[in-house]
């Protein structure tokens, strides 16, 4: 628990607050829904035409701040996922480690699970099919 | 790992270390190579290196070889900041698009909501 005191967790925790509270900002006063707007599209969608993991992530934390979760969820599903369980893993660093997290952990500190999820989510969302489709943005 | 005695091992294998011992850079790694796609350009899935040598962390960790983890760690960590700087890359590029014009009419009523939320 010592973390909290040193510098720079300190100037990192103050730089990630400031971050959020612009970002925060920004997605309550423009919308990333429209074509040539403020925020930056994904470029890989742009050179290619497919989606790639993180489409949908900005649209996604628009709805999120205007208290649309359903939406948030259908833009980014895995994105939305991660960034549910976050408060947890953060907890966990600090310190707090229930029994029932040792599981969730174990699973999302494996670098071979993300090896095989994130290029098996990135084809999924490019699929045309019904179950596929509902991972694409939208 | 073969056990002949004759060989010289690279490096000293012993028993399992804890996860950790050697930090993998697993999230930086994760997050840097979606931003870098998104941001920059297809050629951020050049991040998936730094995920490979994340799990290589684990794997040597697992069978006690210290040195070669941390020597994963490192490379994990070069690669990391490679995908890094091609979202830092990225995001500049579209700030520079902003600036240039490509979105004025937003650019512009982003300057007049700066200015009304400093007056206020």
């Amino acid at each position: 628990m010592n973390l909290a005191l040193k510098p720079l967790p300190v100037a990192g925790f103050a730089a990630a607050a400031l971050a959020a509270v612009a970002g925060v900002w920004l997605l309550r006063h423009f919308d990333p829904n429209v074509a040539r707007g403020l925020f930056p599209t994904c470029m890989f969608h742009d050179l290619t035409g497919f989606y790639c993991i993180g489409c949908g992530m900005t649209r996604m934390l628009h709805a999120l701040v205007h208290g649309d979760v359903p939406r948030a969820f259908s833009m980014n599903p895995l994105a939305m996922s991660l960034l549910s369980v976050s408060p947890l893993l953060a907890a966990w660093r600090l310190g707090w480690r229930p029994r029932w997290l040792h599981g969730v952990v174990a699973v999302l500190a494996e670098p071979k699970v993300w090896l095989v999820l994130l290029p098996a989510y990135w084809v999924a969302r490019n699929l045309p099919w019904f179950p596929f489709t509902l991972l694409a943005p939208g | 790992m073969s056990s002949n005695p004759y060989s010289t091992p690279s490096s000293q294998v012993s028993d399992p270390l804890p996860p950790g011992t050697v930090p993998n850079h697993l999230a930086w790694a994760i997050v840097s190579t979606v931003l870098a796609t998104c941001l920059c350009c297809p050629l951020g899935l050049i991040g998936i290196v730094a995920i490979v040598f994340s799990s290589k962390v684990n794997s040597l960790l697992r069978i006690g070889d210290l040195a070669g983890a941390q020597r994963a760690s490192n490379t994990a960590k070069t690669w990391c900041w490679v995908a890094t700087a091609l979202a830092i890359i990225g995001l500049l590029w579209t700030a520079y698009g902003l600036y240039t014009g490509q979105s004025q009419m937003q650019y512009q009523q982003l300057m007049e909501l700066m200015e009304q939320a400093q007056s206020n």
